[in-house]
């Protein structure tokens, strides 16, 4: 039964999304679902910052290595909660303008998430520098194409191509976004695309038939 | 000392990139730039909008991301309201309602539109392509009060807006999920109504695709995307003053490419002159 | 009836029961003895070289199951190779560290590590720590999850699921802690940088089919046969549309439409 339990729920809540979508007067079903699993996923926040709590307390009180982080996490956690919660003034809402958590939100959240997101650019080029070798006849024409439109896709690339001769009559970026991007790279992702979504609907018939029940964990 | 090349310490790579983004921000190169066709189809997209139109603007951007999609908001905000165009904003992404706020405060102070007859800010809601199916004949239904709490009834531009359908474009910033897809998805699918975007230059070959079968009108992508229409609106912005940066960036990491292919070839070189070298003996 | 039934999905219903049919009646057909043959993945064939890597040098191996929820079906996909992970690790009694980017995504994963453990006749090992939550934000997931790299040095790192703008920044950290790295992923946008970062990648439907390739398992098997089946009769429909539409006809783009 504890097997059989999940996989009809499965079955069920599968099968009644399918159903709503082609019909009109179920489509409310759809939304329920929906509702349901917003309900799940909202209180599953519950699990998440108790198994935060529990992970990062663990090693504050055996003061483990680098147990200095764990604490300033904790404490970040602890801090924003209750500037979300507890902190905004009567009638309004903790992320009106000039409220601490707002002031978290500008000054903390937002720098440190674009700071790791302009990573990236540090990423991209070591990794460049690691992979992009002509070692083959397929290796070199991806570092021939990966080359023009990393260069000739800027303004630099641009005005150094309306330098050379005879090729500067040639439309470089009008090239690359119709040839480059928008033939090849495009007919290369669709066909991973449609690929990756016939696998997509062969593992949902499979979950939804019960032939795929990994996500239960193991049999024993 | 070429194998030592070869592998070399990633963190000269680091410094060799920040040293190409920090110099022209000292020393500006104002390089031309030039408007592709994608940035071109989306400004005609919005020239043509009779006056009065209502367009829908979702935020679906965190802050990460912010430093690419918050420039293209900003100056199609500016495009909107110098047309006399209405705009709905909302976010599928928590952060994204308040990078809304923060647009709309700053195109509204340079254009002088009117919160609540000029726009709206309907704030987040959860659920992603949940809330557009919901809020497919109902708006209100899943947005009755905007961010600060005001109902609908009370926002004089809401009044004869009810479903998808009474909107004339989407126009969706997007780097994930749910994005552009989404609406792709459930408004352009079963509502047919035109979607324009604005992604980042990371995802936007995942939406080509769509914009070349026509079912997105109109994409900027990225950084470089939104300074060609800042250029096309002569109102040069963030993105604009970015784009010496990033064609420096491009340069180091091309001249990488250059260094780390001459480096494999003297090593090939090296190593079968070695070899003939050891056979001969 | 027009109220019923919404008439311009009928081309999409007819789409999903043709493939659905096709796969289903591969899939029941492999249980009567059919045995389909499979190419080789070399991506999951380094799963075991990866894991024994680890083994012998006494170092844990991370696991990354993508930073979707659970409603996404490369989520679910990254599970099933996970149960696999989990039971080889746990047969030599290593450590499997999996970090979580969504609360209902480390509930589940937790529950497959520890059976896995549990199956391997080494429940004591687990250690509820292995498998932990660190952030929804992905930018913050990345940044946690490239400190586990630092610190605790993986010999072995698979990324399988559904990954956005912080896969580089994971795979870079993880080639510079020096393990030997496999990645899946059906987001195309995310493959070329896993591509550049990594030993080896699972691209696109690879990833969908790794449960099958790993268990072999003869009805998931079947079912690979049965998406071979439909992609041939998609590009057939590719091909001959563009014929068609080259020549003036549109009937089969018509058909294709909403």
């Amino acid at each position: 039964m504890k097997r059989e339990v999940p996989l009809i729920i499965t079955f069920v809540a599968g099968a009644v999304m399918i159903v709503q979508f082609y019909t009109l007067p179920l489509s409310w079903l759809g939304d329920l679902f929906n509702d349901f699993f917003n309900i799940i996923v909202t209180c599953a926040y519950v699990l998440g910052a108790a198994s935060l709590l529990i992970a990062n307390g663990r090693k504050i009180q055996r003061q483990a290595p680098g147990w200095g982080y764990n604490a300033v996490l904790l404490l970040s956690l602890l801090a924003t909660l209750f500037c979300g919660f507890c902190i905004f003034p009567q009638g309004g809402l903790p992320t009106d303008a000039g409220t601490p958590f707002d002031w978290i939100f500008q000054n903390v959240y937002t720098p440190m998430s674009a700071a790791t997101y302009s990573l990236l650019a540090f990423y991209i080029a070591s990794a460049s520098y690691r992979a992009f070798r002509a070692r083959s006849a397929e290796a070199t024409i991806l570092l021939v194409t990966a080359f023009m439109v990393m260069l000739f896709r800027i303004p630099l690339g641009e005005l150094l191509w309306e330098q050379l001769p005879i090729l500067h009559y040639l439309d470089i970026g009008d090239f690359i976004e119709t040839w480059i991007i928008g033939g090849f790279n495009t007919a290369g992702q669709r066909a991973i695309m449609l690929g990756a979504s016939v696998g997509l609907i062969s593992v949902s018939l499979k979950i939804l038939l019960g032939i795929e029940r990994s996500y239960l964990g193991s049999a024993d | 000392m070429l194998d030592k090349l070869s592998s070399l310490d990633r963190r000269w790579i680091f410094l060799a990139i920040t040293i190409a983004v920090i110099i022209p921000f000292v020393f500006p190169l104002g390089l031309p730039i030039k408007v592709s066709q994608q940035t071109k189809q989306f400004y005609e997209c919005i020239e043509q909008l009779p006056q009065g139109s209502v367009v829908c603007m979702s935020f679906d951007y965190g802050p990460g991301t912010r430093v690419e999609c918050h420039p293209m908001a900003q100056a199609a905000l500016y495009h909107l309201f110098t047309r006399r165009c209405k705009v709905i904003a909302l976010a599928l992404w928590p952060e994204g309602a308040l990078f809304a706020r923060e647009a709309l405060r700053e195109a509204a102070k340079e254009t002088g539109a009117a919160e609540g007859t000029d726009y709206v800010n309907l704030g987040y809601k959860a659920g992603g392509e949940v809330v557009l199916r919901g809020a497919g004949d109902d708006l209100r239904a899943f947005f009755p009060n905007d961010i600060d709490g005001r109902s609908w009834d009370s926002i004089p531009m809401l009044k004869g807006i009810k479903g998808w359908d009474t909107i004339d474009l989407i126009c969706a910033w997007s780097m994930g999920k749910p994005g552009v897809l989404e609406y792709v998805r459930v408004v352009g699918g079963s509502y047919h109504r035109p979607i324009i975007t604005g992604t980042t230059a990371v995802t936007a070959p995942e939406a080509m695709p769509l914009v070349n079968s026509g079912q997105i009108e109109g994409i900027l992508q990225g950084m470089r995307g939104a300074s060609e229409y800042e250029v096309m609106l002569k109102r040069p912005g963030a993105a604009a003053r970015g784009m010496d940066a990033l064609s420096m960036a491009h340069v180091a990491i091309a001249a990488f490419i250059i260094m780390a292919n001459v480096i494999y070839w003297l090593n090939k070189r090296r190593d079968r002159r070695n070899s003939l070298v050891g056979g001969g003996a | 009836m027009d109220a019923f039934f919404c008439w311009d999905k009928l081309n999409n219903l007819i789409g999903v029961l043709f493939i659905s049919g096709c796969i289903a009646w591969h899939t029941f057909q492999a249980r009567r003895g059919a045995r389909p043959f499979i190419r080789r993945l070399p991506a999951l064939g380094a799963l075991d070289d990866a894991i024994g890597r680890a083994v012998e040098m006494g170092k844990p191996v991370l696991y990354i199951p993508g930073v979707a929820d659970i409603d996404d079906a490369q989520t679910l996909a990254s599970v099933s190779v996970l149960e696999r992970v989990a039971e080889d690790v746990a047969s030599y009694d290593m450590p499997l560290l999996v970090p979580n980017c969504c609360s209902v995504v480390m509930s589940m994963t937790q529950e497959v590590v520890r059976s896995a453990y549990a199956k391997a006749g080494h429940p004591e090992a687990f250690q509820s720590d292995y498998v932990r939550y660190l952030c929804d934000e992905q930018f913050g997931f990345a940044a946690g999850a490239s400190g586990i790299m630092m610190r605790e040095r993986p010999a072995a790192i698979f990324y399988i699921g559904n990954f956005l703008g912080e896969a580089l920044i994971l795979a870079e950290n993880g080639n510079a802690s020096g393990a030997i790295q496999v990645a899946g992923t059906a987001t195309v946008s995310q493959l070329p940088f896993f591509v550049a970062s990594c030993d080896y990648t699972l691209i696109g439907e690879e990833l969908y089919a790794a449960s099958a390739y790993l268990s072999q398992d003869p009805m998931q098997l079947g079912s690979l046969k049965g998406q071979d089946a439909v992609k041939a009769v998609i590009m057939f429909i590719i091909v001959f549309g563009t014929v068609l539409y080259s020549l003036g006809f549109t009937w089969v783009k018509d058909l294709l439409t909403p």
